[in-house]
């Protein structure tokens, strides 16, 4: 299959950036949108042309890295699957495919398609966590957790923080991602003594680091390759709202 | 990596935190439904001829100073809503950050992502309305509103220019109206798609209610009639009470 | 160099708690005047950054991703090993032990594995704490599933996300510390040399890879925490990040390296589809459960498997293992899969393949209970390979997993650089020759929350190293070094990419150092290695510069390593005159074609002792002893 590639090559995040034109040549169907990408940046680097840049690690959908938008899309056309499990045959032969890194104030560009999302973290520093020291632990089946509750738990769990639901939203909103961890742990009993607290630092660090107003048009959620749930969203506000009511 | 961070505009640092900016636009879209829902229903005089029509209106009317508490009310709680949603949007704008999509192909319902342009609509019309009907020419037609009303709708131009703006309201309550569901964290998780069922419908038959009373106008055609006398009985008792 | 491995005395089941006694205490007051400088922020990394800090110290953490929790343990799908006896099963520590000590075929040392399985307990009720969603029960206590090499449901698990979540757990904690002011992150940093001064471990230098600054790190101890050299072998489940070079570069400054011959081969992968294949998916080995795994008789048979009747097929495993069939352990079906295709039996472009057929359990069973139990992996599968797994037989092939090999480490997770200390895979210690299955997170995570806290304390109590600063000839040393190296790879402008060395690279080990493994083809490996190397750094193209981000450069220079890495663990292999778990040498092998260990010779851990450049390095012995789990023979026939 070939493909005529539009990236974006930005050299650094204090430098603008342009649409650049590739073609990709004799690639098999079967190949990943990454290893596309590889066969591409390979036949650049021997001649010493200097590679598309794009951040990717476990090449297995889960550890988040990944991130392209591809023809408009945070991981391409398909649903509920991150860009290193896209495929070649998820395409048409000859399609021009533009390649654009995520674009939001909060994640600015470090390089071609690779960007920051130190962001991310900061929000996880602000309370996305259970304060207890190593060895504090009672037993583990001290305290037992609904099934239910662990099973949403752990669908909201599932989030990898790859930005998607940020690239995806109009207004670069950040609810989806914050609103899995602060679900996840609201919706355990280990979660609960600092359920007020999180979910008013979480939300204030979010707004701190520039990502825009949640106005529910559920981009995020039809992007997000773990498909996390509006449902979180919900929840998130529920739980903000009574904090500040009563917390 | 602080180095490559760039500066960034707070959206937090407005005041107000972006769930709380969010709740007052909801909060003040649920009053603004609540409106319609009364405005509709009263409206719905209309098929009821002049004497029910503008027995409504002078009945409305009789209420004096609380009436007007009312609608400086409404006014203050459409004002907050538009300009929350005006700032919301200058400050979603910025999020995206210096450099936008060339290709974007956003997965969102359409309505959602077109709140701030049906909403803007939305005002004008309100304007328009408020301007032609409320401080309509109403002495021209024998102080009947309803005549008013009729002998408007029975302008093609401005029956079709209602008519398209009640679309517009539909789509703007389609999404609006779950949303403020969602954003008030009202709904259940597993009641979502339910309530949003819902929503769509009550938005759309809100709209559509509204949208029935320009084509029936149309359709009637032009009616100048006098006002019936009992009517004409209030409209004095009103203004003695003035 | 004399291996001191530090085994307390005293009765296995009292080691630890009394060696706990027995090391000495950091004053509360003093811990904050430590620096601890954490390189990698896995399970180990994360739990042993966040537990140090928790205790007061001042941390500083390294990953090269952009965000400490996409290290790869994070892909872990299975579960984690704890002996909590939840299931009245006949669990306990002791079994959990004899476990792990016979599924590492007598490599590992008796007293690190008695030590993991006591901490199994504590790391489940620490990780539920954490909010890790495990798996539960409807009367809402925990649920266990049963995993390989075990006849107890000891495995707890977060759907098929066990490492993730585990991880989050980690980092979330250390995020936590982070805010506190106690642990700072370094992001996109690349850990490229270990500084030891005046004998002790006191630094590193690391390259940030936005701004391509080359920076020094002073601290009063590293711990290592790096992962895995799977990607040794090019194609492999390891994350394309994965490499050798924080490991290698301590080698290189006088850590010994331990056992690099130990592979773990996965037998349930989805075969290489193409030479542009980058990475080699997993799947889980629970498929073995209902698939069976056949060839077809006649070798170059290419019908359809649908249009291949049952008499020309061989089932090869139920027909050598009767007992164990579809589920024989991981090195056996491993080494089965790759005898079938070498006899050019392999199904599937490239004949890299065997068939995993679901036929008779969609017979049997039907297709909804199958979904049930294999919904996800058949999606995966399919979206791979575009092949409907309830249509046509799944294709699978083996690929590497795991190395059990690594740095060298004491009782106390110290390498032979006093200071210098190793965590979780990066380390030889607790799996012998062949892992358990769900026992890698578990080990990650005893070195990060149990272990290393105390016996870092104990270090930095007792040794004393000296005041130095950055300004030591031993960080010019080593920033110089470091930048020279970059310099050079930027310089050669050769004609070949950094790629086509690594698969070549990784193409040769898989041939002769992969699965089985013999004099001849190790041999040729010594020879071919160095001569690949040769050429890199004659004809490599690295293109850029070192001054921002530059992706080429930074394969280059873990490709550099892995080109020095590979000739060592060709060496191991060659030395090693036997076969054990994960290095099945085929002139040691039963008549049945098992691996024959030889105990008298090689009951010993092999670590390397780098001697300079171009000097053949020194293989150092730590002879093993097995009180508590006498030798015996492997068998699952």
């Amino acid at each position: 299959m070939n493909f005529t590639l539009n990236v974006w090559r930005q050299k650094n995040g204090q430098s603008s950036g342009q649409f650049v034109t590739y073609q990709a040549k004799d690639i098999s169907p079967d190949a990943s949108f990454l290893e596309m990408l590889d066969v591409v940046n390979n036949e650049m680097e021997a001649k010493g042309e200097e590679p598309i840049a794009f951040d990717h690690d476990c090449r297995e959908g889960i550890c988040g890295t990944c991130g392209i938008a591809i023809n408009g899309r945070p991981h391409g056309p398909r649903n509920a699957v991150t860009t290193c499990q896209l495929y070649m045959r998820n395409f048409r032969d000859g399609d021009t495919l533009t390649l654009e890194p995520w674009r939001a104030q909060a994640f600015p560009v470090v390089r071609d398609l690779v960007v920051d999302r130190s962001a991310f973290d900061k929000i996880i520093q602000a309370g996305g966590f259970i304060s207890i020291n190593t060895g504090n632990a009672p037993d583990a089946n001290g305290l037992p957790v609904p099934k239910d509750d662990a099973e949403r738990a752990m669908d909201a769990a599932a989030c990898i923080g790859c930005g998607a639901c940020v690239a995806a939203c109009k207004n670069a909103s950040a609810m989806l991602f914050v609103s899995a961890k602060v679900s996840h742990l609201a919706l355990l009993p280990q979660g609960q003594p600092e359920s007020r607290k999180r979910v008013k630092s979480m939300v204030q660090t979010m707004d701190e680091a520039g990502f825009g107003n949640c106005t529910n048009t559920g981009a995020c959620e039809a992007e997000c390759p773990k498909s996390i749930s509006l449902d979180n969203i919900a929840r998130l506000n529920r739980e903000f709202l009574l904090s500040k009511l009563f917390g | 990596m602080a180095t490559t961070s760039s500066p960034k505009p707070s959206v937090g640092g407005s005041g107000m935190n972006s769930i709380l900016k969010k709740t007052l636009v909801a909060l003040t879209g649920l009053a603004l439904i609540g409106f319609l829902v009364t405005h509709l229903a009263g409206n719905l005089f209309l098929f009821g001829g002049s004497t029910a029509f503008d027995g409504y209106a002078a009945r409305l009317e009789a209420m004096g100073p609380l009436l007007i508490v009312a609608e400086i009310g409404l006014a203050a709680i459409f004002v907050a809503h538009v300009v929350m949603a005006i700032k919301l949007t200058v400050e979603n704008k910025a999020a995206r950050g210096p450099q936008g999509y060339a290709v974007n192909d956003n997965q969102s319902e359409a309505p959602s992502r077109f709140m701030i342009v049906s909403g803007v609509l939305v005002a004008l019309f309100v304007i328009l309305h408020v301007k032609g009907f409320k401080f309509g020419p109403r002495e021209e037609f024998g102080g009947s509103l309803y005549a008013l009303v009729m002998n408007e709708f029975a302008n093609p131009g401005v029956a079709i220019f209602y008519i398209f703006s009640m679309l517009i309201l539909g789509t703007h309550l389609t999404h609006g109206f779950w949303s403020l569901f969602q954003t008030l964290g009202l709904i259940k998780p597993e009641k979502r798609r339910k309530v949003k069922q819902i929503c769509t419908v009550l938005g759309w038959g809100i709209a559509l209610g509204f949208l029935v009373l320009p084509l029936f106008g149309l359709l009637s055609g032009k009616k100048r009639t006098p006002l019936p006398d009992g009517v004409k009985e209030l409209i004095q008792k009103t203004e003695a009470v003035r | 160099m004399q291996l001191d491995s530090k085994i307390p005395p005293g009765p296995i089941q009292q080691k630890w708690d009394q060696h706990r006694f027995n090391m000495k205490l950091v004053n509360p007051a003093n811990k904050r005047k430590y620096t601890i400088l954490v390189v990698g922020t896995g399970l180990a990394g994360a739990s042993a950054a966040a537990t140090l800090a928790e205790l007061g110290y001042n941390v500083h953490t390294f990953c090269y991703q952009d965000s400490p929790r996409r290290a790869h343990s994070i892909a872990a799908q299975g579960g984690i090993n704890a002996a909590k006896n939840y299931q009245n099963d006949g669990d306990s520590v002791w079994r959990l032990f004899y476990d792990t000590v016979k599924g590492g075929e007598w490599r590992g040392r008796e007293a690190n594995i008695h030590r993991l399985a006591e901490i199994s307990v504590n790391i489940i009720d620490q990780c539920v704490a954490q909010g890790v969603p495990f798996a539960r029960e409807y009367g809402g206590l925990l649920a266990n599933r049963s995993f390989g090499g075990a006849l107890v449901s000891r495995t707890f698990y977060a759907r098929g996300q066990t490492g993730q979540q585990l991880l989050l757990g980690a980092y979330q904690a250390l995020m936590r510390q982070v805010a506190a002011g106690k642990v700072k992150s370094h992001t996109r940093h690349e850990m490229l040399d270990v500084v030891v001064a005046d004998g002790h471990a006191r630094g590193i230098i690391t390259r940030d890879m936005v701004s391509g600054k080359v920076e020094r790190w002073l601290g009063d101890a590293v711990l290592l925490c790096t992962g895995g050299y799977g990607n040794l072998f090019y194609l492999s489940t390891n994350a394309k990040g994965c490499n050798v070079s924080a490991i290698w570069r301590a080698y290189k400054r006088g850590a010994c390296m331990a056992n690099p011959c130990y592979t773990q081969i996965h037998p349930t992968c989805i075969p290489v589809s193409g030479d542009y294949q980058s990475k080699l998916t997993l799947m889980s080995e629970s498929l073995r459960n209902d698939g069976r795994v056949w060839v077809p008789k006649q070798a170059g048979d290419k019908r359809p498997a649908n249009q291949i009747p049952d008499a020309e097929r061989d089932y090869y495993l139920e027909r050598k293992y009767p007992t164990y069939g579809n589920l024989a352990p991981r090195d056996i079906s491993s080494r089965a899969a790759k005898e079938q295709c070498d006899a050019g039996r392999g199904v599937g472009p490239g004949g890299r393949g065997v068939y995993l057929d679901f036929r008779d359990a969609l017979k049997t069973q039907g297709r909804k209970k199958l979904e049930e139990k294999y919904k996800e992996l058949f999606e995966m599968y399919h979206n791979i390979t575009n092949e409907d797994g309830y249509e046509q037989p799944m294709r699978i092939y083996p690929a590497v997993h795991y190395t059990m090999g690594g740095l060298w480490v004491d009782y106390h997770l110290q390498s032979t650089i006093p200071g210098c200390f190793v965590l979780g895979e990066a380390n030889f210690s607790d799996h012998g020759a062949n892992r358990l299955g769900a026992s890698a997170l578990m080990q990650g995570l005893a070195d990060g929350y149990f272990i290393i806290p105390y016996t870092l304390g104990h270090y930095l109590t007792s040794a004393k190293p000296g005041k130095i600063d950055t300004e030591h000839a031993a960080f010019k040393d080593a920033e110089s070094n470091v930048v020279g190296m970059n310099k050079k790879l930027l310089s050669i402008k050769g004609k070949r990419t950094v790629d086509s060395f690594h698969k070549e690279l990784g193409l040769l080990m898989w041939e002769h150092c992969g699965m089985a493994r013999n004099e001849k083809g190790l041999n040729e490996l010594l020879q071919k290695v160095p001569a690949l190397r040769e050429e890199f750094w004659q004809n490599v193209n690295v293109p850029g510069s070192d001054a921002d981000l530059n992706q080429a450069l930074e394969r280059a220079g873990r490709v550099a390593d892995f080109l020095e890495f590979g000739e060592l663990t060709a060496r191991d292999a060659l030395e090693r005159r036997e076969s054990c778990g994960g290095h099945f040498r085929e002139e040691f092998q039963t008549p049945e074609g098992e691996c024959q260990r030889d105990d008298e010779n090689f009951c010993h851990v092999a670590a390397w002792e780098y001697q300079g450049e171009g000097q053949k390095p020194l293989r150092n012995i730590e002879k093993l002893e097995f009180e508590h789990v006498p030798l015996s023979v492997r068998s699952y026939k």
